[in-house]
C-alpha cells in the first residue's frame, strides 16, 4: 500500500537534505561548495534546531569532509556529505579510499563542470572523473528523483552484500537551485524504508583492534578488488529490488531503478541520456511524435555499475541510438557513448549509435535543440 | 548475518609485514656486563623486537634480530652505553 505524502515546493537541494534528515545519519561532516552549499546550510540549520540528532562536524576542506565521513564509517554508523566539481576533486585520494575500501557512505554530488575557466554551471566532468572510484553513480532526472534516490541510496550501499558508497548525481542549479514539487513521505515513513544501520559493514571494536589498509601483497589486493568487481554487479539487481519495494511504498518508479525508457519500445531512433537532459529529451519526443517522427528514449539512471543487459536487451529493439553526453572523454569521445558502443559490440548488436556531448559547463540544452539534433541524425 | 565484503583489514600479530629485520643495515650489540637491565631501550623499541631484562633471574635483554630493523633508537637511550650498531655483516 502506498503510503499518505504531502506535496510540497522545494529545491532539489531541499530536496536530498529532507532525505538525509529522514535518513538519520549519525555523523554528517561536509563542506560548501556552490552548487551543493544549501545542503550543507540546511543540515547544519537542522542539527542546530534539534530535528536531526547527528553529529554536524565543521572542517577546513573537502579532503577532510571525506575522511572524518570515513573515520565514521568504520565506526559502524550511518554518515552522510555532499560535494560539487572542485570540492570532490580536492577530495579524491579519499574518494578512491571510500570506494576500494568499500565504505557505506552516502554523497550527493551536485554535478557541476571544472575549472578553468571558473564556471559554477553543470556539466557531468565532475562526477565522471570518478567512474572508475568503486562507488554507485545514479544520475536523477528532477527534484522528486533526487529525493527519492538518495533515500534508495542508503539501503543500496548500507547492505552488507553490496557495501559500496553511493553517488546520488543532480545536475546543478537545474535541479539544486529550481523550485519543483516534490512529494514528501512522514519522516517515520521514509525512515521505516530505509531502517536502522544495525548490521554494519564495519565497526569499530576496542576489544579486537585491527588496521585498515595496510600493506598488502598483490594477491590478497586482487582479491579486494575482484570482491568489488563482483559487488558491483551483485548491486545491479539490488537497486532493482530496492527500487521495486521503494515503489510499493511510496508509489513511484523510474524505469527498472537502472534505466528508464520513454515512449513506444520500438523506434527509428532512440535517445540515450543521463540526467536532466533525460527529462528534456521527454518533450523533444512527445512534440517529434506529434509530427509524426518515430522517437523514443532511453534514461540511463545507474551509470555504475553499468546496466549492460537492459541497455543490449533496448538496443536489439531499436535501430539507430543517439547519445547525448555532457561530459567529454578528451582525446575519445562522450563517456556515456563509449560505454554504449563497447557493450554493443561485445554483445554483438549491431544497432547503430551515434552521439552529441552537449551542455558542457551549463550551456543550455532545451528540447528545440535536442529536436533539431533528432531531425539531423534521422536525415543521416 | 549477511556476509560482508573484502576488506583490507589486519589483525595484530607477530610480523604481520613479514620479517623486518631483513631491512636492517645496523644491527645492535649488547655488552652483558654493562646492561643494569633497566629496560628504557625495551620501552623505547618502536619495533617490540627487544626482550626486556629480567632482574629477579639476572638476565639482561636482548634483541629479537628476525624484527629488529637497526634503527639504533636503544643504542641512543641506553644510559649506559651498554649497546653498540654494527655494520651487517661484520
Amino acid at each position: 500500500m502506498v503510503v499518505k505524502q504531502e506535496t510540497k515546493s522545494m529545491t532539489g537541494n531541499d530536496a536530498v537534505s529532507y532525505a538525509a534528515l529522514f535518513a538519520k545519519p549519525d555523523v554528517i561532516a561536509a563542506y560548501p561548495i556552490t552548487p551543493q552549499t544549501t545542503i550543507v546550510e540546511n543540515l547544519s540549520r537542522f542539527v542546530d534546531e534539534g530535528k536531526l540528532d547527528a553529529e554536524f562536524i565543521i572542517v577546513e576542506s573537502e579532503h577532510s569532509a571525506l575522511a572524518a565521513c570515513m573515520g565514521a564509517a568504520w565506526s559502524g554508523v550511518r554518515t552522510f556529505t555532499a560535494t560539487s566539481s572542485q570540492g570532490l576533486l580536492y577530495m579524491a585520494e579519499n574518494v578512491f579510499w571510500t570506494g576500494y575500501g568499500r565504505l557505506p557512505i552516502i554523497m550527493p554530488v551536485v554535478n557541476r563542470c571544472l575549472a578553468p575557466g571558473w564556471n559554477i554551471w553543470p556539466d557531468f566532468q565532475d562526477s565522471m572523473a570518478f567512474r572508475d572510484a568503486g562507488w554507485i553513480q545514479m544520475y536523477t532526472k528532477n527534484n522528486q528523483e533526487v529525493f527519492d534516490t538518495t533515500l534508495q541510496a542508503f539501503k543500496i550501499t548500507e547492505s552488507k552484500d553490496i557495501a559500496l558508497p553511493s553517488m546520488p548525481c543532480l545536475d546543478g542549479f537545474v535541479i539544486s537551485h529550481t523550485t519543483g514539487q516534490v512529494d514528501l513521505p512522514d519522516p517515520e515513513d521514509a525512515f521505516e524504508f530505509v531502517g536502522p544501520y544495525d548490521d554494519p559493514v564495519i565497526e569499530l571494536d576496542v576489544e579486537n583492534p585491527w588496521a585498515y589498509g595496510s600493506m598488502t601483497g598483490p594477491d590478497q589486493y586482487s582479491k579486494h578488488r575482484r570482491d568489488l568487481m563482483v559487488a558491483m554487479e551483485r548491486a545491479k539487481k539490488k537497486i532493482v529490488d530496492v527500487h521495486k519495494e521503494f515503489e510499493e511504498r511510496f508509489g513511484r518508479s523510474y524505469g527498472n531503478g537502472l534505466v528508464e525508457p520513454y515512449g513506444d519500445d520500438e523506434a527509428d531512433l532512440t535517445l540515450v541520456t543521463l540526467g536532466t537532459i533525460g527529462d528534456e529529451a521527454h518533450e523533444a519526443i512527445d512534440r517529434l511524435k506529434a509530427e509524426g517522427h518515430n522517437v523514443n528514449a532511453l534514461r540511463v539512471r545507474t551509470f555504475r555499475p553499468f546496466p549492460v543487459e537492459d541497455i543490449v536487451e533496448f538496443a536489439k529493439k531499436n535501430h539507430k541510438l543517439v547519445v547525448i553526453d555532457r561530459a567529454a572523454s578528451f582525446g575519445h569521445d562522450g563517456p556515456l557513448r563509449i560505454e554504449v558502443e563497447a557493450v554493443l559490440k561485445r554483445h554483438n548488436v549491431d544497432t547503430s549509435v551515434s552521439g552529441k556531448i552537449m551542455g558542457l559547463g551549463g550551456e543550455d540544452v532545451p528540447y528545440s535543440a535536442i529536436i533539431d539534433l533528432v531531425k539531423k541524425e534521422l536525415k543521416e | 548475518m549477511t556476509e560482508g565484503p573484502s576488506l583490507p583489514i589486519l589483525y595484530p600479530m607477530e610480523g604481520v609485514a613479514g620479517k623486518t629485520g631483513e631491512w636492517r643495515t645496523f644491527y645492535p650489540v649488547l655488552n652483558p656486563d654493562l646492561c643494569i637491565k633497566c629496560n628504557i631501550c625495551w620501552k623505547y623499541c618502536p619495533d617490540h623486537a627487544i626482550y626486556r631484562a629480567d632482574r629477579e633471574k639476572d638476565e639482561p635483554i636482548s634483541f629479537d634480530y628476525d624484527y629488529c630493523k637497526g634503527c639504533g633508537i636503544c643504542a641512543q637511550e641506553c644510559p649506559k652505553g651498554a649497546i653498540t650498531m654494527v655494520p651487517q655483516g661484520e
